[in-house]
């Protein structure tokens, strides 16, 4: 009983354990073990009370839980963590921080896991059923994050492993290997992407207003010499985002995309190789949720912020005095950069331009010269801006970021502010059909580590297939920029830019206009005919085969007859409809030897009992031993006729 | 070859998890289902393959009294075990599981009064998992009778003496031998030949010799299988009548509404046909009493005791309550046990 009680444990522990993805193993892993191991133990030692060992089991589990999260109000940290934590679990990036609140409801239902389902095994006489706590547990994980691959399969024989323990007299090799075999089968099907409960939770946002930073950014620039904050870094830093803003209504700009809590960390993407950087901030001077960061933040301590993950974008309710920032900045190079194609499934890439005033279009493809959408075009586009138009330094600069004023700018004034400058690119690009972003933030300051009013900045990114969100600068007067690998590599892009139309960029394979088809496969035709005669070859006796079956199971005289009859046709005899079964006997005997006429003699005589012996006669034995009889002289015949005879048949 | 109860749970839960990880898309559920479906076709596999298992059941002894015991004992040669023999008696099953080449006692269940049959043995085989399960019938059928319970009680006397003879009489005359009964008036139909003329002389009326064979029963017990209550409370008061008598040599006869009408002579061979007779007695109602047979008569009945009052009889047992029967000693008890216990008392 003690392994079928452990056996229980052990699939309720794997159950819990594939929370993983959400909660990183390294942290997930000891707090299932400090519930679920004194459980296991007090459930094992004291089965034999019945009315107590529940309450014991999921006294030591909490015992154990408490002593491994250590949290600072324990009842406080149980009881939220039951009834809030799946949601904040669902709410962050993954892995979640290891903070007791999101975490303790992993072990907890581990716990009920294990004490159901020692109960159910102790008092059903069903064991199988003391495994359905544990496979909801399952259930509810794979809700959370999907595995995939050979971790589904591998865990679904695990999982498996711990209810054959429960039931198996023997080890069931065959059920194994006939179960992995299933496993790996149904586990490979590909059915698209997995629904997860993650998919409609966002994280509230902050409870203070959210002010809009594009439209601070004129009174930024009114008062340039406020700090705003101040920051410590090893290299120097490019620039600092605020808001990433990429819905446009045609009067607004408003920032799209989910809002969660940022967890233990974020990934470096699969984009581009990316290194890891770091720098710590003192906010002072802020107004708003939001914190200064970088596009593709990897951690944040000192503070617990909201995120825009596929934006960088750090929001916190309570401003810290000071935090540390590490982020992914991409490593590329010029070459990369050049040839680059645009990537239209960036997210919020095409937000929304609103109504595009007609003289706009006309401009935008002016600017570009009817060139294709690619990052060469882009750049065209960012040198049109630097070229025809020029950027207000001093005295009253212009305000707005909507249509009208975006109209202004762009047709009679042609003058105005990164606001400005930054929302018409945006706007054009996407009516181009380039992904494009409008990001607000601050540029590094000239000199020193003080971030100041006047270096507030609005500037438009567009996201380059293989590389990620390429910020440009259709100012062209923003300081600071070829500090970081990637703004060197846009600007020799920018240098490679020839003079007036550049030429047509190479048009990835696959992504035509639908004119592109794919090769006919000619490699796969031979495969495709060997697996066809392989299947002939196959199904052929496998279906003769069936069909002796399906009459031997009748076991019939009739069913021996037309059993007898098709043999011999398969092996060459002449067979009639009109023949009696003596006739075929004659019929055989020079095609297949005496022996066969003999035993389809034998078969006669059966016929004759079944059909004239006026009382019923039970003559289906008889019938089916000549029926051996003949496929047994059949049998001696030579190996290429009994080869014949299988094809024929 | 059939799935057991797991079986089919297991299936049901692969369909849901089927369902559900194609549904939703996790690979990890649907590898389960996969895994599931698996294990029950490799459990058919397993199942499949025909058990070469050579048993013989011997049971002994073939008739017992209700709640005796009888065993069954099973020889289990070249099967090499891992198999549970399941044993049919009557409504009931008995499981051995054979775990090696041996010979396994069990006991048969003798809680039902009646002719059972044994077997066939099945073999029952299963997967190491469990989840299907193949029966092969292999063996024969033996009968089990399961007799009345017997209560102690005193061997019935004869209930008329001849006159002319005392002591006790031969029960196996070879002819047997005319006894003069009594001479009563004719009724057409009798023998002419038996017409007793001193006796028409007398009367001034037709009157015949009424002859019997004193080698016929002369104890008739007349079993009322017409009422439901308490059917096995009467059967056993009659069985311990009609054993006694017949252990103590003494012919005796059972008859019931149902038809059944046995004769048996005295010994243990007598004995047995009554407890056979008795054993397959069913309640029958709808049905209606046997003629008087000649003799004494005893009547067993549950039922009310005006119904029995045509059959004259001399002694009455009545398990249904208390009573009067005209010209007949009525004894009553509760259950068997108590009327026997009567009947011991009056037979003194």
């Amino acid at each position: 009983m003690i392994h079928r009680l452990l056996a229980v444990c052990a699939a309720a522990v794997l159950a819990g354990s594939l929370f993983a993805p959400v909660f990183g193993l390294g942290a997930l892993l000891p707090v299932i073990a400090a519930a679920a191991l004194p459980a296991a133990a007090v459930l094992c030692r004291l089965r034999g009370l019945e009315a107590w060992r529940a309450v014991l089991a999921v006294a030591a589990g909490l015992a154990g839980l408490l002593a491994a999260v250590r949290p600072a109000d324990p009842v406080a940290a149980l009881v939220g963590g039951a009834a809030n934590g799946w949601r904040l679990a669902l709410q962050s990036t993954w892995p979640v921080r290891p903070d007791p609140e999101p975490l303790v409801f992993v072990p907890l239902l581990v716990l009920a896991a294990v004490v159901f389902g020692a109960e159910l095994l102790l008092r059903l006489r069903a064991p199988l059923v003391a495994l359905l706590p544990a496979l909801a547990v399952l259930g509810l994980s794979q809700a959370y994050a999907a595995a995939t691959g050979a971790t589904a399969v591998l865990a679904a024989l695990a999982f498996a492993a711990c209810g054959a323990v429960l039931v198996a007299r023997a080890v069931p090799w065959a059920a194994v290997a006939l179960g992995a075999a299933g496993a790996t089968a149904l586990g490979a099907v590909s059915t698209g992407a997995p629904a997860s409960l993650r998919d409609g939770q966002f994280a509230p946002p902050p409870a203070t207003r959210v002010a809009n930073p594009l439209g601070d950014l004129a009174a930024r620039l009114a008062d340039p010499d406020l700090p705003v904050f101040e920051y410590t870094s090893d290299e120097p830093v490019d620039r600092w985002s605020i808001a990433v803003l990429d819905d446009f209504d045609g009067v607004n700009w408003t920032p799209g995309g989910e809002l969660r809590r940022l967890g233990v960390g974020l990934p470096p993407g699969a984009a581009a190789p990316a290194r890891r950087r770091s720098a710590t901030v003192r906010p002072h001077g802020l107004t708003g949720p939001w914190l200064p960061s970088q596009a593709r933040p990897a951690e944040v301590t000192g503070v617990d912020p909201l995120v825009y993950p596929a934006r960088g974008t750090l929001l916190a309710e309570r401003r810290p005095a000071e935090y540390e920032l590490a982020w992914w900045e991409p490593e590329t190079d010029a070459a990369a950069l050049a040839g680059a194609a645009i990537d239209p499934a960036a997210e919020g890439g095409f937000g929304g331009v609103g109504e595009v005033p007609a003289e706009v279009v006309a401009l935008a493809n002016d600017a570009v010269r009817g060139m294709r959408s690619s990052f060469q075009t882009a750049l065209a586009l960012e040198r049109h801006l630097r070229e025809e138009y020029r950027l207000v330094v001093d005295g009253t600069p212009p305000v707005g970021h909507g249509w009208p004023q975006l109209t202004r700018f762009l047709v009679h004034d042609k003058r105005g502010t990164s606001e400005q400058f930054a929302a018409a690119y945006v706007a054009l690009a996407r009516v181009l059909g380039i992904p494009a972003r409008l990001v607000v933030g601050f540029a590094a300051p000239g000199s020193g580590s003080v971030v100041r009013n006047g270096d507030a900045l609005a500037w438009p990114e567009v996201a380059v297939a293989g590389v990620g969100w390429v910020a440009l600068d259709p100012t062209g007067r923003t300081r600071g920029t070829a500090a970081t690998s990637l703004s060197q590599a846009t600007e020799e892009a920018r240098g490679q830019l020839p003079p007036g139309r550049a030429p047509e960029p190479v048009l990835p394979p696959g992504t035509g206009d639908g004119e592109h088809r794919e090769p006919f496969p000619w490699t796969v035709a031979p495969w495709a005919v060997a697996a066809l005669a392989a299947g002939w070859l196959l199904a052929v006796p496998a279906l003769v085969t069936a069909r002796s079956w399906r009459r031997r199971r009748a076991g019939t005289v009739a069913a021996a007859w037309v059993e007898v009859r098709d043999r011999l046709r398969a092996h060459g005899v002449p067979v009639t409809p009109a023949m009696t079964v003596r006739d075929l006997a004659s019929a055989a005997a020079p095609v297949a030897g005496g022996a066969t006429a003999d035993a389809v003699r034998g078969l006669a005589d059966a016929v004759d009992a079944a059909l004239w012996s006026g009382a019923p006669v039970d003559a289906r034995q008889r019938a089916w031993a000549a029926v051996g009889a003949v496929r047994s002289a059949l049998a001696r015949r030579p190996f290429r006729d009994r080869l014949r005879a299988v094809y024929r048949g | 070859m059939r799935l057991t109860w797991r079986g089919i749970a297991v299936l049901g839960a692969a369909a849901v998890c089927g369902a559900v990880g194609l549904g939703a898309g996790y690979p990890l559920v649907r590898a389960l289902a996969g895994l599931m479906v698996g294990a029950v076709v490799a459990a058919f596999a397993a199942a499949a393959r025909e058990p070469r298992v050579e048993v013989r059941r011997e049971v002994f002894p073939d008739r017992v009294e209700r709640g005796g015991p009888a065993l069954a004992r099973l020889r289990v040669l070249r099967s090499g075990g891992g198999f549970t023999a399941r044993d049919r008696c009557g409504r009931h099953v008995r499981r051995v599981v054979v775990r090696a080449d041996a010979t396994y006692h069990y006991e048969l269940p003798t809680t039902d009064r009646g002719r059972h049959t044994v077997g066939p043995l099945a073999v029952e085989r299963t997967d190491p998992l469990g989840l299907v399960r193949s029966l092969t019938d292999t063996g024969d059928t033996t009968t089990l009778w399961v007799h009345p319970r017997l209560l102690p009680a005193r061997a019935f006397t004869a209930a008329s003496h001849r006159r002319h003879h005392e002591g006790p009489t031969t029960d196996r005359s070879p002819h047997g031998s005319l006894d003069l009964r009594e001479v009563r008036e004719y009724v057409p139909g009798d023998e002419v030949r038996l017409l007793h003329w001193k006796a028409i002389a007398r009367t001034g009326r037709l009157m015949v010799r009424d002859y019997t064979d004193p080698d016929q029963p002369r104890f008739s017990l007349v079993l009322d299988t017409r009422h439901e209550r308490a059917f096995e409370e009467v059967v056993e008061a009659a069985a311990a009548l009609l054993h006694a008598g017949a252990v103590a040599g003494r012919r005796s006869r059972l008859l019931t509404p149902c038809g059944v009408d046995v004769s048996a002579p005295g010994g243990v061979a007598g004995a047995r046909v009554l407890m056979d007779e008795l054993c397959v007695l069913r309640v029958r109602p709808g049905t209606s009493l046997p003629p008087r047979p000649p003799g004494g008569v005893v009547v067993v009945t549950a039922g009310p005791l005006d119904d029995v009052g045509g059959l004259r009889p001399d002694l009455v047992l009545s398990l249904g309550g208390p009573g009067e029967v005209a010209g007949a000693r009525v004894l009553w008890g509760p259950s068997a046990e108590q009327v026997v216990r009567r009947w011991n008392e009056v037979a003194a």
